[in-house]
């Protein structure tokens, strides 16, 4: 069996074997981030170069021109290309001139020509017109795959966002019943450490690392406006930078010669879309989507433009709690119906809510999007192109979130309003030299706010049921909002001379960032009856808050800069060499306040924002075109990276400057105790901004609650990445493809979070694999409610987070493709992708609290996550170990275009868990469970009977789910099972129809999970889901035996159908699109 | 599943031969020099350093949780005491002693963080209790903490504890008044906690412009009277005027009923509501206004104390045998028989009868 290192070896040893293959020889050149190149080599029949040929590529949709002269060894390189499809027109004194045409230009890529010229003495003198060629990318050693503008248009998308179409690769690890759109995990990294730019500009929302607008926007960039984009796991041009992940490159579409354009609406509804998964029909479904075109000349062949505009309108069913709802069980609760219909009656006439019913039951959510999107590109001269677009998204989500016993009432409305231009000047500086200057300037506004965020009032149980009912309150959008502003400048220069093309540049980029949030910052009133509610005599009231009583509010800048020189040496003919290296800071540019209190608590040096300046990044490519003729490459490369940390990071750090309050009012309101709630007597008369929540107990006064602090730690480090490289790939004759690529990924310095404020060990469980536990003996209770403030070091404080970097990660990824393009325009492409990811933490954003609880953890705490094989190394939670993908379009009978695009991939890791705290650490569901023996299993039980039903039921989860019973008899490691397989099929049928003048109208079916469509029993999602990881629950801690007693649930390892997802349920989507 | 192995440092020893190596082998030795950085897991946190402890025991004579010797707070001297890492009963290096002369006491060289102090209550003098004990302590790093331990000659207990202290214990509690004194009697006042209710029974308090809503703190001795526990000889310690009336706990007649027989029953003093309690027999005349009612769970005496209806109030004609009734009151008993008393008039709604009883 091969291990991570050996395979690591063996993909550097090939890699260096590669690097051996030494010569001479003469420049070529680079592609740029939106432009691609020609490589031309001229030669006579006789094989020898033709030094000061002319060659001329013409793009043939804009007339776009660019030329050169080739050197002493016959080469010459077009660069800054924009992508497209070329004429390479090529003439020398006394031979016939030659055109080769169709030339297909990608970005990031250099297309690879060989131009052989027939003297005229011994030919008709004229023009040869050679058509199509394809060739390999020889000179890069970059794994990427390009998504191209024919895939974008063809393909099935549900939803029109072209981040859907990054599932064409294998490296993506999906979620099946989440979006990706927002985030993405590449290579089994972390999503955060993928970085997404459009024309060449940065378009994340750094702030949490995800795309800008986020994962619950629809889409930003209208489909309309998106040329081709590419997915690079391994980009060893050091143009490229902040990531760990990946880089997917996008580029956008211009206008050209052709004045034309489309209209397209598309819809789907209740009426297609399939039942849900638990056999109910869905209703009050639908979305509407549409979109528009328009591109042309405004001067023939110098200057265009193209306008797009992209909307969406959706209304999604939503069911709640209601008086019904208690009906329809299988047995109805006639009590709790009637103690529903009071609870109404109560908000209504005690808390003078109006209309409190319309607050639940079923209703549909909103969720509309707008976007325009204009280009403008300008060819000012021979020399210089100037191009400029603008892209604006809106999106307006409302009656977002809240729980199922809240209701409306519990949800927000989250708007997002993005704003990105972007200008580029590409120029040509003589023979041998280009430059490219880029800027950017961005901004983005999410606002979040409750529909109700007065305190949630809660009543615990009504009915036989025990259901519990909420009423308002919002744990997340208590007038949140976050801003993000961004001005970027990049500037590239390339410099060829002899057999070497310098490229030298760098990139400044500042970030604004305003974020206002708080969670739980309504506060909620529980109450344990009705009685109670209409009394206002609640039993707890729980609020967090700023200590000075204002909004946490972060408000900071950070820079982020590069600089970087490469050399592409054109080694041999057939070998190319890069050497590069790049250097990347990322800077908070406001110190955070100190904190002394933590300082004298507990020594750690506050006030600090991270500095590291050690952000080297070396990084070398060979790539040898085996043959010479562009049909072959073999290609290696190493490299380092530096990713970037999502700012969340530090607005946690900038909202605890003043420190964050948890208010726990739970005495006795008879006793009119100090720390009783507050009555909520004048709920009616408070302000609906949330202005007079409480925050204080029952006798007022001060700000009351214990502080949490985050902070940096002292020398916190960016993270860092070695990535290695080793691919082939070959033309297997003409319109075949078939490549493969191995990629060896070591990640460090992976941010986590450590909690000061964590006790020192207090005693050990011997029989757990000597588990530490940070409760006293005397106090430990394992079911988590006993932790208390008895795990923390010093009661005067809270959790004291720490932004740390102990995070590590290794991946190996090998992806096999083949590729066929058939002379029809027709195109099939399939690959199968294994990817072994592992880290100690698969923590990816955002509160601190988050980076705290994710590590699973054995014998120690999360303090200690340690390292490769410690106790939270296991596989990463963005593994997915195979995945096949098969795409592919083509023309059928009667007009009829289809296309395909069908995944299937081995499901994402997990592993067993309890309910409880089994360490005392304050987290629940953090810990591996030791897997006992059956015989062994200390039962909370005394009934022998019972005793021996749980440990029958026990030995079968052990005997039935191999992955966790081939660990008996030590503390489990992490995610050793693996979800179950999914599969999905999409599938677009077009068909288009001539109206007049060479217009077009064109009917589109898209169908998404077909297979669900078939036979509602298969396409199923189905998945070991949280409630069903349970192994062993924790009853107790048993003193006298120093063991904690479980108890042996129900159901462990079984796996169910999830019940209703849109994302996933066949649909149908008729579209309309009328081209002219 | 695959094994994942361990790590073995690397450094450029591990690459083939110098002529393969050419230019790639700056970029290869840099990077993986780095990768030979940092392989190691972070070490765990640790607070380096120490803080101490400087502690004053003393009696708090006048329980102000002050020093002041002219009040009767006197230091106490050769008291032994610990300081343990909290939660536990493992003693610190160097965490125990005996005060000083002067109640004086220092503990050097402690880790950061909260610990208990400990006092062994054996040590103390007769008539002195710590109310808590241990107490915590949070150390900070190179910081002296204060610690000032205030013995008391009475702890602040909840009214169910002195309730169950006995009778004749002398016992410190703080309660809400629900009737002042006057409303029902002129020695009575009833109060209650989270815990319990209690009737105060003392002619001192009259006059003192007590309202219902008011919260009392005092001293006073645990007594029983006609099977109704009370507490007497009360001696005021706080009047905090305004903080709140309880709501009346809803509850059953049975429930009282049953809990008649128990003078420290929760229910016993607390302030209660029935809701649509039937009158079943008419109020007896003279000073023994007693009448019965259910709301199906059980009978139990409703009591009109003469302070609502003093002799000629035709009780008989306010209250019809057979109507149903809303009743608040507190709950008392007299010789083991439960009773609820009224307020005032305003305390009794005539409601409809629900046919539970």
């Amino acid at each position: 069996m091969l291990t991570m290192n050996r395979i690591r070896n063996t993909v550097l040893a090939a890699l260096v074997a590669l690097a051996g293959v030494a010569g001479a020889g003469e420049a070529e050149a680079q592609a740029g981030t939106t432009t691609g190149a020609i490589g031309v080599r001229v030669l006579s029949t006789a094989d020898q170069p033709l030094s000061g040929a002319q060659v001329v590529a013409r793009n043939q949709e804009t007339g776009f021109e660019r030329g050169g002269l080739t050197n002493a060894e016959g080469r010459v390189t077009l660069r800054l290309l924009p992508p497209g499809i070329y004429t390479v027109r090529t003439q020398f004194i006394g031979y016939r001139v030659e055109e080769v045409t169709d030339l297909q230009v990608t970005i990031g890529q250099t297309a690879q020509l060989n131009v052989e010229l027939v003297e005229s003495a011994v030919a008709v003198a004229g023009i040869e017109v050679t058509g199509q060629v394809q060739t390999l990318n020889t000179r890069d050693a970059s794994v990427r795959q390009t998504v191209s503008e024919a895939e974008i248009s063809s393909l099935p998308a549900l939803g029109r966002d072209f981040t859907d179409f990054i599932a064409l690769s294998g490296l993506v690890s999906p979620i099946p019943e989440e979006t990706t759109g927002g985030q993405f995990a590449l290579g089994g990294q972390r999503p955060s450490q993928t970085n997404l730019q459009i024309d060449g500009a940065d378009a994340n929302n750094s702030f949490f690392g995800e795309n800008r607008g986020g994962s619950r926007v629809p889409f930003t960039f209208s489909l309309e406006s998106i040329r081709e984009f590419e997915i690079i796991t391994n980009g060893f041009d050091v143009e490229f930078g902040n990531y760990s992940g990946g880089v997917v490159n996008v580029v956008t579409r211009g206008g050209t010669n052709r004045f034309e354009g489309n209209v397209y609406a598309n819809m789907r509804n209740d009426a297609l879309t399939a039942n849900t998964f638990a056999g109910s029909p869905v209703e009050e479904y639908r979305v509407n989507q549409f979109a528009g075109r328009v591109s042309g000349p405004i001067v023939r062949d110098r200057a265009f433009f193209l306008f797009s505009m992209d909307g969406q309108i959706r209304r999604e069913p939503r069911a709640t709690i209601s008086q019904a709802s208690f009906l329809e069980g299988e047995e109805p609760d006639e009590v709790g119906a009637s103690e529903f219909d009071r609870f109404l009656r109560i908000l209504e006439n005690q808390y003078g809510i109006q209309d409190p019913a319309a607050s639940y039951g079923n209703f549909q959510t909103t969720a509309d999007q707008l976007s325009f999107f204009g280009r403008i590109d300008w060819t000012l001269n021979e020399n210089h192109r100037l191009s400029a677009r603008h892209n604006y998204a809106g999106f307006v989500n409302a009656d977002l979130g809240g729980g199922f016993n809240s209701g409306r009432s519990g949800a927000e409305r989250l708007e997002s309003v993005s704003h990105s231009f972007v200008s580029e000047l590409q120029s040509v500086l003589g023979e041998r030299t280009s430059n490219v200057a880029r800027f950017q300037f961005a901004t983005e506004r999410r606002p979040r706010d409750g529909n109700e965020i007065r305190p949630r009032l809660i009543v615990d149980n009504l009915g036989q049921t025990q259901q519990q009912v909420q009423f308002g309150g919002t744990n997340f959008a208590f007038q949140n909002r976050l801003e993000e502003d961004k001005l970027e400048f990049s500037n590239v220069l390339n410099h060829a001379r002899g057999s070497h093309t310098f490229k030298v540049g760098g990139r400044g980029m500042l970030t604004s960032i305003t974020n206002q949030f708080i969670a739980f910052g309504a506060g909620q009133y529980r109450f344990r009856n009705l009685d109670d509610l209409e009394n206002f005599r609640p039993y707890q009231y729980t609020r967090d808050q700023r200590g000075d009583g204002q909004l946490p509010l972060a408000r900071f800048d950070v820079l982020e800069w590069a600089l970087f020189a490469q050399d592409e040496w054109q080694v041999t003919d057939r070998l190319t060499t890069t050497l590069g290296v790049r250097y990347d800071q990322q800077i908070f540019r406001n110190r955070p306040e100190r904190v002394i209190d933590v300082e004298r608590a507990f020594g750690v040096t506050t006030g600090i924002a991270p500095f590291n300046p050690n952000n080297i990044s070396p990084r070398f490519n060979v790539a040898w075109d085996r043959l010479g003729d562009g049909s072959s490459v073999l290609r290696g490369g190493v490299g380092y990276y530096h990713g970037r940390i999502p700012y969340v990071l530090g607005g946690n750090v900038e909202q605890t400057e003043v420190p964050i309050l948890s208010l726990l009012c739970d005495g006795d309101l008879d006793d009119n105790a100090p720390n009783a709630p507050p009555r909520p007597t004048n709920y009616q008369g408070w302000n609906t901004d949330g202005s007079d929540n409480p925050f204080t107990c029952n006798q007022g006064g001060d700000l009351r609650g214990i502080p949490t602090y985050t902070l940096w730690q002292e020398d916190f480090k960016y993270p860092s990445t070695l990535k290695y490289s080793v691919g082939y790939e070959q033309l297997l004759g003409r319109g075949t493809r078939a490549s493969v690529d191995l990629v060896y990924t070591d990640s460090r310095n992976l941010y986590t979070v450590r909690n000061l404020n964590l006790r020192d060990a207090q005693f050990t469980l011997e029989n757990e694999g000597g588990r530490q536990v940070y409760v006293p003996r005397e106090l430990f209770t394992a079911t988590g409610g006993g932790a208390g403030a008895n795990n923390r070091r010093n009661t005067d404080f809270a959790d004291i987070y720490v932004n740390y970097n102990d995070g590590l990660s290794r991946a190996f990824s090998a992806t096999f493709e083949l590729e066929h393009r058939f002379q029809d325009r027709s195109s099939l492409r399939g690959s199968y992708t294994y990817t072994n990811s592992y880290d100690n933490s698969s923590y990816s954003c955002c509160t601190a609290n988050a980076g705290w609880t994710n590590p699973r953890v054995g014998t120690a705490s999360p303090n200690e996550v340690g390292g490769v094989d410690g106790q939270a190394w296991g596989p990463s939670n963005f593994a997915r170990n195979h995945t096949l993908i098969l795409s592919g379009t083509t023309m059928l009978p009667f007009g009829v275009r289809t296309s395909v695009i069908w995944r299937w991939n081995t499901g994402a890791p997990w592993g067993p868990e309890n309910s409880g705290d089994l360490n005392g650490d304050g987290v629940n569901f953090n810990d591996l469970p030791f897997i006992f023996a059956p015989e062994d299993l200390p039962l909370a039980t005394s009934d022998p009977a019972v005793a021996q039903e749980q440990r029958e039921r026990y030995a079968g989860y052990l005997a039935d789910n191999p992955c966790v019973g081939d660990y008996v008899g030590q503390l489990i490691p992490r995610n050793t099972c693996r979800q179950p397989s999914f599969n999905r099929l999409d599938v677009r049928i077009n068909r288009e129809f001539n109206t007049v003048g060479g217009q077009r109208l064109g009917l589109e079916v898209d169908l998404f999970n077909v297979l669900n469509g078939l036979n509602s029993d298969w396409g199923r999602y189905v998945s070991v889901s949280a409630a069903r990881r349970n192994l062993i629950n924790p009853v107790r801690f048993n003193q006298e035996t120093s063991q904690i007693e479980y108890t042996v649930p129900t159901g462990f390892g079984d796996t169910t159908t999830i019940g209703a997802n849109l994302l996933l349920q066949f649909q149908a989507q008729i579209g309309l699109r009328y081209r002219f | 599943m695959m094994p994942f192995p361990n790590v073995e440092r690397r450094g450029v020893s591990a690459l083939p031969g110098r002529s393969w190596l050419r230019g790639a082998v700056p970029a290869l030795a840099l990077s993986l020099a780095m990768m030979a950085c940092d392989a190691d897991p972070a070490p765990p946190f640790v607070v380096e350093g120490t803080g101490s402890m400087d502690g004053f025991l003393f009696l708090d004579a006048d329980r102000s949780g002050f020093f002041d010797p002219f009040a009767g707070d006197e230091p106490l001297a050769g008291v032994p005491f610990e300081v343990r890492d909290r939660g536990t009963s493992r003693v610190f290096g160097g965490g125990s002693g005996v005060t000083g002369s002067d109640g004086r006491f220092a503990v050097a060289s402690l880790p950061p963080g909260t610990h208990d102090l400990w006092v062994d209550p054996a040590g103390l003098p007769e008539g002195a209790l710590l109310c808590r004990n241990p107490l915590p302590v949070s150390v900070y790093l190179a910081e002296s903490a204060e610690a000032m331990v205030a013995a008391e000659p009475v702890c602040l207990i909840s009214i169910q504890e002195a309730k169950e202290a006995g009778t004749g214990a002398f016992v410190n509690v703080s309660g809400i008044v629900t009737s002042f004194p006057g409303q029902l009697r002129s020695q009575y006042t009833y109060i209650q906690d989270g815990s319990a209710g209690v009737r105060i029974f003392s002619a001192a308090i009259e006059g003192l412009g007590i309202e219902i809503g008011d919260r009392l703190t005092l001293t006073a001795e645990v007594g029983i009277f006609n099977n109704d526990l009370q507490f007497t000889s009360p001696g005021l310690e706080e009047i905090e005027p305004g903080v709140g009336a309880p709501t009346p706990q809803t509850t059953t007649t049975g429930a009282m009923a049953a809990a008649g027989p128990s003078p420290a029953d929760p229910l016993q003093g607390r302030l209660v509501v029935v809701r649509a309690a039937q009158l079943q027999t008419n109020f007896t005349a003279g000073g023994n206004r007693n009448g019965l009612i259910d709301d199906g769970s059980g009978a139990m005496e409703l009591r009109i104390e003469a302070a609502l209806s003093p002799a000629g109030d035709p009780i008989r004609e306010r209250f019809t045998v057979g109507n149903c009734y809303d009743v608040v009151g507190v709950v008392g008993n007299f010789n083991g028989t439960a009773q609820i008393f009224p307020r005032s008039f305003d305390d009794i709604t005539e409601v409809a009868c629900t046919g539970g009883s």
